[in-house]
């Protein structure tokens, strides 16, 4: 999730890309269902082709996406393309990673180039196969939807006729892939393969696997993953009616029971006595200390504005010295501070996994989106060489970046340790899953900004203080520099010329952080444009028409800002009351600008319209990029409506959907989402929906009079209406 | 042991009484197209139909299931194609992660047949299910063209 390392691995990958083997080549057949062609691509005898997807599907839609790439290029019968669900294997990465992981909008990216080679390469070796049967020049010889065609002659075979053959053939080293105006799947317009299984309730989620004698086990949870805990009537639950075992896992206890009304009314009964936790005592006024200790005694480290996230990475800034003196000679300056809170994942399917340890062969099947660490970490634990380890991934209901973690394969194979020879599939309870949440953390941030006579911005020095996920994973960061998942763009690098100073006051809290839809995004596009528009206003300009002037040199960027505020038809009379707001969110592969329309009466908020305008270079399937972008900001849309995980006495205060309340159908506005056609290379789609909607909605409630929010969800000062 | 009528045959079901129908279902069955979302009846990704009519399996005890005729989304799907309902799911493009659409389509399901021509409020009204995906906008489409035909 580092976006730092992900950009020095993507340039490695441009840099080695052409000459190499097409992905999954290079080891051993291991696709399944025919002759294999890779490690991913088997074509059966009668021409079916099985695709195994290395990613996992989560709702993204980038399995349609994997399977599009390969079709396209193979040109194979795209109805006779079955996508599989793949499992960890060094086969399987992502190259663009070098990690087989689904995250960070990272998949079409990632395997878009590598793919397209894969599937031509098995193209080319059905052709050298045809070529061969028939005695005949490989350049004579063309394919069309699963065969392959010698026109002179009028000769054709199927794919699957010739399969066994071609894949005996050489890997050819480099070949041709098709020009865009060939393109036929991707950019296409057909529903993705995956409806059918999900409509009729045949797709098996983690929650779904089923396996003879399987054991279902239901967890009593310590209040944080790393406290000490002790059962005090563990033997009396160990004997209730249908327990089969009470396993101490990470985290707390699995209650193991052939059922999981058994094992869950068993895991209730546990009496836990908590020893130690590192959150003892955490409550929200001990969170709202340590973000005030975090500003007056934690020294910063500054997050440069060289920016892997903008077009053009753009180093220098960050001389504090330099921006500390304009902003005290600027004629005016403009000062906030703002607040987020934790936020919960809350994926429709419960966290889940299941496990069987049987001869010395350790199998882990579930929704993840890391199945690579999963393994890893799994045969650490468990002593076991890696072959020994096998990890199975369904489908995901929603990961969201919480399905990232591997907090939750782990305790499955403690339970499965304890019974070897049997599946357990440990199951947690939705009270289980938002307790256990690693959250989005909380942050608090404090800016600054210069304005010269004419209104023009000079500097900002935007300070954020909250935890730091990376220090939560133990996951190292480079030395003296931020985290970039809690600074990162916290000034926006595309708005120029303007002198920026970002920094980062490291919150002393150990409450469990992790990975939440956009990241860094999800709190600092609010932050950064929440000011950028009260800058505007201070200086008594329009906002729309202030990001346009600092948007100078950012003609992609500004393109969609213009959709975006052309949509919501910025310039319009509005009567009292109403009120709009625009706001942005861009990285090196997408920009994201959205606009919103409200109408506040006092404590009631409508929002009458949300547009968004979206360019994410090619796309290879509109549809499911649409959809990422107005479910991403549904999915923002609760946050800065209602988001916001309470803790009190060390453990977050939430049980259910009563206490995190989702948007229902009832509560979503119009959304209208408008794609810009774009030459420029695949970009990322799955996260860039969610951050633009609070700003905007808090612009808009500006606009509309109502004041300017600083604190989010937006519960605190407003209530929802119908529009 | 506990008789229950599922999708048109009788079931025997050894789970305990209590236990919600939502994992007899699941576990005695094998019928795991219904879903747990939150065991409180708040999200519905458990929606079956008892007697027609859409429910939250999770809040109903399986021996209170008894002598009713329940309907599952195995149940709804017919032998060949998809219904209506699923159909149009399909051409809408509804799902995403597509955990919630099983008992999405269940409840909408349930509300057509009561309403076949839902206006705003009776759709706003009657599907209360929670889909964190976000694909609200896409049901609304694929309810106004079921609501056409």
């Amino acid at each position: 999730m580092s976006r730092v390392l992900n950009l020095s691995r993507r340039e490695m990958l441009h840099g080695l890309g052409a000459g190499v083997l097409a992905l999954g080549f290079g080891f051993p057949a291991r696709a399944q269902g025919g002759a294999g062609f890779g490690a991913m691509i088997a074509i059966a005898p009668d021409g079916a082709v099985h695709f195994t997807c290395p990613s996992s599907e989560m709702g993204q839609g980038t399995q349609e996406a994997l399977a599009r790439l390969i079709a396209e290029e193979l040109d194979c019968d795209w109805a006779r393309m079955q996508v599989l669900l793949p499992w960890a294997d060094r086969a399987f990465i992502n190259p663009g990673m070098g990690k087989q992981m689904t995250a960070n909008s990272a998949t079409t990216v990632g395997y878009f180039l590598p793919l397209r080679r894969a599937g031509a390469a098995a193209r080319a070796m059905l052709i050298q196969a045809g070529a061969a049967r028939w005695g005949v020049a490989a350049d004579q010889i063309s394919t069309q939807a699963g065969e392959v065609i010698h026109a002179a002659s009028g000769r054709r075979l199927t794919y699957g006729a010739l399969a066994q053959d071609a894949a005996r053939l050489p890997v050819p080293g480099d070949v041709a892939l098709k020009s865009p105006a060939d393109f036929r799947l991707i950019g296409g317009k057909s529903p993705r393969k995956d409806l059918a299984a999900k409509v009729t309730g045949r797709a098996e989620f983690g929650v779904d696997v089923m396996r003879p004698d399987m054991l279902v086990g239901a967890l009593a949870l310590a209040p944080h993953p790393r406290a000490k805990v002790e059962a005090a009537n563990l033997a009396q639950v160990k004997a209730m009616s249908g327990v089969v075992a009470v396993v101490p896992v990470d985290g707390g206890y699995a209650v193991l029971a052939s059922r999981f009304w058994t094992a869950k009314k068993a895991a209730e009964a546990l009496k836990l006595t908590v020893l130690s936790s590192p959150t003892a005592g955490v409550d929200d006024k001990a969170i709202d200390a340590a973000l005030i200790r975090a500003f007056a005694e934690k020294t910063p480290l500054p997050f440069p504005d060289f920016d892997f996230s903008t077009m053009r990475p753009r180093a220098g800034g960050g001389d504090k010295p330099a921006v500390l003196a304009a902003l005290a000679a600027a004629p005016r300056r403009v000062e906030a501070e703002y607040d987020v809170p934790y936020l919960a994942h809350a994926a429709m399917e419960p966290l889940n996994c299941s496990a069987i340890l049987a001869d010395g062969q350790l199998t882990l099947r579930g929704p993840m989106q890391s199945p690579e660490d999963v393994r890893a970490l799994a045969a650490k634990m468990a002593g076991l060489p890696l072959d020994r380890v096998r990890v199975e991934v369904t489908f995901l209901g929603g990961g969201f970046g919480r399905k990232w973690a591997t907090d939750f394969p782990i305790p499955a194979m403690q339970a499965a340790m304890a019974v070897p020879g049997r599946w357990v599939k440990l199951i947690w309870t939705r009270e289980n899953d938002l307790a256990m949440d690693q959250f989005r953390p909380a942050y608090r941030v404090k800016s600054v900004a210069g304005i010269g006579a004419d209104g023009a911005l000079v500097a900002i020095h935007s300070r954020i203080a909250g935890q730091s996920i990376n220090t939560y994973h133990g996951r190292r960061g480079f030395p003296g520099m931020a985290d970039p998942t809690a600074a990162g763009l916290l000034i926006y690098g595309c708005y120029a010329p303007v002198m920026k100073l970002m920094e980062f006051h490291e919150a002393d809290l150990a409450i469990p952080v992790g990975f939440w839809r956009s990241v860094t995004m999800s709190q600092n596009a609010f932050f950064a444009e929440s000011f950028i528009d009260e800058v505007a206003r201070a200086a008594g300009r329009d906002p729309y028409a202030y990001r346009r002037d600092l948007l100078a040199g950012e003609p992609r960027i500004a393109r969609a800002l213009d959709k975006a505020a052309a949509m919501i038809g910025w310039d319009r009379p509005k009567a009292k009351g109403v009120g709009r707001g625009i706001a942005l969110t861009y990285n090196e592969g997408h920009v994201c600008a959205q606009a919103v329309e409200v109408r506040v009466n006092k404590r009631k908020l409508a929002i009458r319209r949300i547009v968004a305008a979206f360019d994410c270079g090619v796309m290879v399937d509109p549809a499911g990029v649409e959809s990422q972008i107005s479910g991403g900001i549904i999915f923002g849309l609760q946050a800065a409506l209602w988001g916001g995980v309470s803790f009190a006495e060390g453990r977050p205060a939430i049980s259910n959907f009563n206490d995190v309340r989702l948007p229902g159908l009832a509560d979503v506005p119009p959304i209208e989402v408008a794609l810009i056609p774009s030459g420029a290379k695949p970009g990322n789609a799955g996260e860039a929906g969610t951050p633009p909607i609070a700003p905007a909605l808090a612009n808009a409630i500006a606009d509309a009079g109502a004041g300017r929010v600083r604190r989010l969800p937006l519960s605190q000062r407003f209530e929802l209406e119908n529009a | 042991m506990i008789t229950i009528t599922v999708n048109g045959q009788e079931r025997h079901v050894e789970a305990e009484e209590d236990t919600p129908l939502l994992w007899a279902l699941r576990e005695d069955l094998g019928l795991t197209g219904t879903k747990f979302g939150c065991g409180a009846g708040l999200c519905g990704a458990c929606t079956v139909h008892v007697e027609g009519e859409a429910m939250r399996s999770c809040q109903i005890p399986v021996n209170m299931a008894q002598g009713r005729s329940i309907t599952t989304i195995e149940g709804l799907t017919p032998a060949q194609g998809l219904h209506a309902v699923q159909a149009a799911w399909v051409a809408a493009q509804v799902p995403q992660c597509g955990y919630c659409q099983p008992g999405m389509i269940m409840a909408v399901a349930g509300l057509l047949k009561s309403n076949p021509r839902p206006d705003a409020a009776a759709i706003r009204a009657g599907v209360t299910n929670l889909c964190r995906c976000g694909t609200y906008p896409r049901i609304v489409a694929a309810i106004a063209q079921l609501s056409l035909g």
